[in-house]
């Protein structure tokens, strides 16, 4: 898929990302009156925010020195060579903090299931073992298991989707008043973790999605990069297709529901949108199938570039946008942080600006990319939305701020929960772990790579 | 509402926390229906990767024997030019010029220098002395094999004979057929689909130095000769062919 539109965006949600991630760590770090699970949920996001930017920036300049092979460079191994570089290396290994922290925010967020006084030092302790396992693992196995890794996370179907279920049928048939604030925050973390799977729903329930797997298989072959295990992609694959197209249908049918009776809101609206790209990336599917075939059946065809610049768009949006944007409006709309204060309000502002523009100058570029629309009018609209967001900031954060609820909270109106009183040092420990699996991870990869490991 | 009894009785133990989660019996009921679709689907999706995709796929990336077949077409270029005695001249040809077909790609060139054919004895040149030639392709940056040990960069020759170069432009390139390890035709001819080789200028340097019989006077004096210099660009295309 050799476009520009492909990984255009990798750079932007790099620092946007790290950005918003050590901001939201400041912003967490001053807050003191939550719950304990709140603010464990705001250093578990926002590490997980830090380690992807990290895991994106290396992920750009692996996309840099892509961008410069010639094409005598990739047949004398130079593309094989950099999958087994330090700079793979890293990005996976942060792939695998990623992973690690979210297995446990679904744990304790927003309905803790860990209630104990140990909450904290067990998830921080699955995380480093989750992580001192997986890491070299992924390296020796040549990444040749990532569905099995990314099975990780799974948790996060098991966990939120009983939680989204439970507070839907209690706002609907129980009239349980704070219900929704449960029931839309773990629809959210749910697109926030699987939204990038979520925009294929429709192929993945009926199965054509597999089409793409069988190519990679080859295509992977044909870069002189190790491919994925049998295990990895006969058992777990099919499973993540199923678990992400089941839940998607379940959140789509509850939201209809919930819109059904009680009016139609912004969960719903995006809810729609996705369905609606679900349902064209399945059209798209079928008028790609040959093309899609031809590495299994004949010979590997190139991709229709306007498929690459949709795939670009809808993914590349998703997974370097949307969610930074989910991520955001959790830690800011659900209470999760101390925003009153005015250091807290200045630091927000930031925030929310700067996830704003980028995602409008991001959206922009995309959009150039597949429409030809001359550069002087992209400019003028950023130039527009610049001064509508800086206009209407104060109304926007004000509006963000006024209609804050606190899941927590609210489930405690509706369900018992032990009332914890955890010691600020925990959190910190929790820092500092995560701080040293960086390091960890990275000098790992360096390591191997200078010992010469999968070298071939 | 949570009243405080069982507030005060919960002890936050996972059972508990299970139970309230599943307190409500019509969301439980969805729940047992999302995990039942996850297992039948699952179940439907893993045997349909195995029995309709994966040993596809598997075959598709086993390696197999194929021929390299070529299609050779050969374009040629003739210039010809009068020399001077002990003169060098660089002659340039630019290879935009050669129409090479689509789909076709440069393999190497060959260049034959002809000196001027003695026919005959006259009066500049009475005892039809053969001149000497010599050429040279000059290394430029025209993308090419420079140091292939197979090239044939210089030549010279006092003999009327002709002098041949030869520069390879392609990696690997003999213009003979080859066979390849490959799971499938398409990687078998990556090798030879690159684009890039053969831009540029060949520049071929051309001296001559006369041959002539001083004894027989100022008439006899020979001075200049006619050199042809023929480049033969050999451009190719591939076919693999399986092997049973």
């Amino acid at each position: 898929m050799a476009d520009d539109a492909v990984n255009a965006l990798i750079p932007v949600a790099a620092v946007v990302h790290i950005a918003l991630g050590v901001m939201a760590l400041m912003l967490v770090r001053r807050t003191v009156d939550r719950e304990w699970n709140e603010i464990y949920a705001g250093y578990v996001i926002s590490w997980m925010m830090i380690v992807l930017g990290l895991q994106y920036t290396f992920a750009t300049l692996l996309d840099l020195k892509i961008d410069n092979f010639t094409d005598q460079d990739i047949l004398n191994g130079a593309y094989t060579n950099l999958f087994s570089s330090s700079y793979k290396y890293s990005e996976q290994a942060l792939n695998s903090i990623f992973i690690g922290l979210s297995f446990i925010l679904p744990l304790i967020y927003p309905y803790p299931l860990l209630q104990k006084d140990n909450a904290i030092k067990v998830t921080t302790f699955l995380v480093v073992v989750i992580c001192i396992v997986i890491i070299p693992l992924d390296i020796f196995s040549d990444f040749s298991n990532r569905d099995m890794k990314g099975s990780i996370n799974w948790i996060c179907y098991l966990i939120w989707i009983p939680i989204y279920l439970r507070f839907l049928v209690g706002e609907m048939l129980y009239m349980e008043e704070n219900a929704r604030t449960v029931s839309s925050v773990a629809l959210l973390l749910i697109l926030s973790f699987k939204v990038q799977w979520m925009i294929f729903w429709l192929q993945n329930f009926i199965g054509i999605g597999k089409v793409y797997v069988a190519r990679w298989l080859v295509e992977d072959e044909l870069q002189g990069i190790v491919s994925q295990s049998e295990i990895s992609s006969s058992i777990f694959y099919p499973i993540s297709m199923s678990l992400s197209s089941v839940t998607f249908l379940i959140l789509l049918a509850g939201e209809l529901w919930r819109a059904y009776h009680k009016g139609i809101s912004g969960l719903t609206i995006s809810t729609l949108v996705l369905s609606v790209v679900g349902i064209i990336w399945f059209l798209s599917t079928l008028v790609v199938m040959d093309t899609a075939e031809s590495c299994v059946e004949s010979v590997c065809q190139s991709w229709n570039k306007s498929f690459v610049d949709w795939y670009a768009f809808t993914y590349q949006v998703s997974i370097y946008l949307i969610v930074p944007l989910i991520f955001m409006f959790i830690i800011l709309n659900y209470n999760i942080v101390d925003t009153e204060s005015q250091f807290s309000k200045v630091v927000t502002r930031i925030m929310v600006l700067l996830l704003l523009l980028v995602a409008t100058s991001s959206i922009i570029e995309m959009i150039q990319i597949v429409l030809p629309i001359p550069e002087m009018v992209t400019s003028a609209l950023f130039a527009a939305g610049v001064v509508l967001f800086i206009g209407w900031e104060e109304k926007i954060m004000k509006k963000m701020m006024s209609g804050s609820e606190s899941a927590v909270e609210s489930i405690k109106t509706m369900l018992p929960i032990n009332d914890l009183k955890i010691d600020d040092k925990q959190f910190q420990i929790f820092s500092i772990t995560v701080m040293c699996l960086v390091i960890y991870g990275i000098l790992l990869a360096v390591l191997f790579d200078s010992m010469g490991l999968n070298t071939r | 509402m949570v009243d405080n009894n069982s507030q005060e009785e919960f002890k936050g133990e996972l059972k508990e926390i299970l139970h309230e989660l599943f307190s409500l019996k019509e969301s439980n009921i969805a729940s047992a229906f999302f995990f039942s679709l996850i297992l039948i689907m699952s179940v439907i999706h893993t045997f349909d990767w195995q029995k309709n995709y994966y040993d596809d796929a598997i075959d598709a990336k086993t390696e197999k024997d194929w021929s390299i077949e070529f299609e050779i077409e050969t374009l040629t270029s003739e210039h010809t030019e009068v020399w001077q005695d002990e003169e060098i001249k660089v002659i340039d040809f630019f290879m935009e010029d050669f129409s090479v077909r689509e789909d076709y790609y440069i393999g190497a060139i060959f260049i034959t220098i002809v000196p001027e054919v003695g026919d005959g004895a006259d009066l500049t040149d009475p005892l039809v002395q053969c001149d000497a030639i010599a050429g040279d392709i000059e290394v430029n940056d025209l993308t090419a094999q420079w140091n292939y040990e197979g090239n044939n960069l210089s030549g010279q020759d006092s003999s009327c004979e002709n002098i041949y170069l030869d520069l390879q432009i392609y990696p690997e390139y003999s213009g003979n057929n080859k066979s390849s390890d490959a799971p499938n035709e398409f990687q078998a001819l990556m090798p030879w689909n690159l684009e890039g080789w053969g831009k540029g200028t060949l520049s071929i340097s051309v001296e001559l130095d006369v041959n002539s019989v001083d004894q027989l006077g100022p008439v006899s004096q020979d001075e200049d000769e006619e050199i042809t210099i023929i480049v033969e660009v050999h451009t190719f295309n591939t076919n693999a062919v399986l092997n049973n």
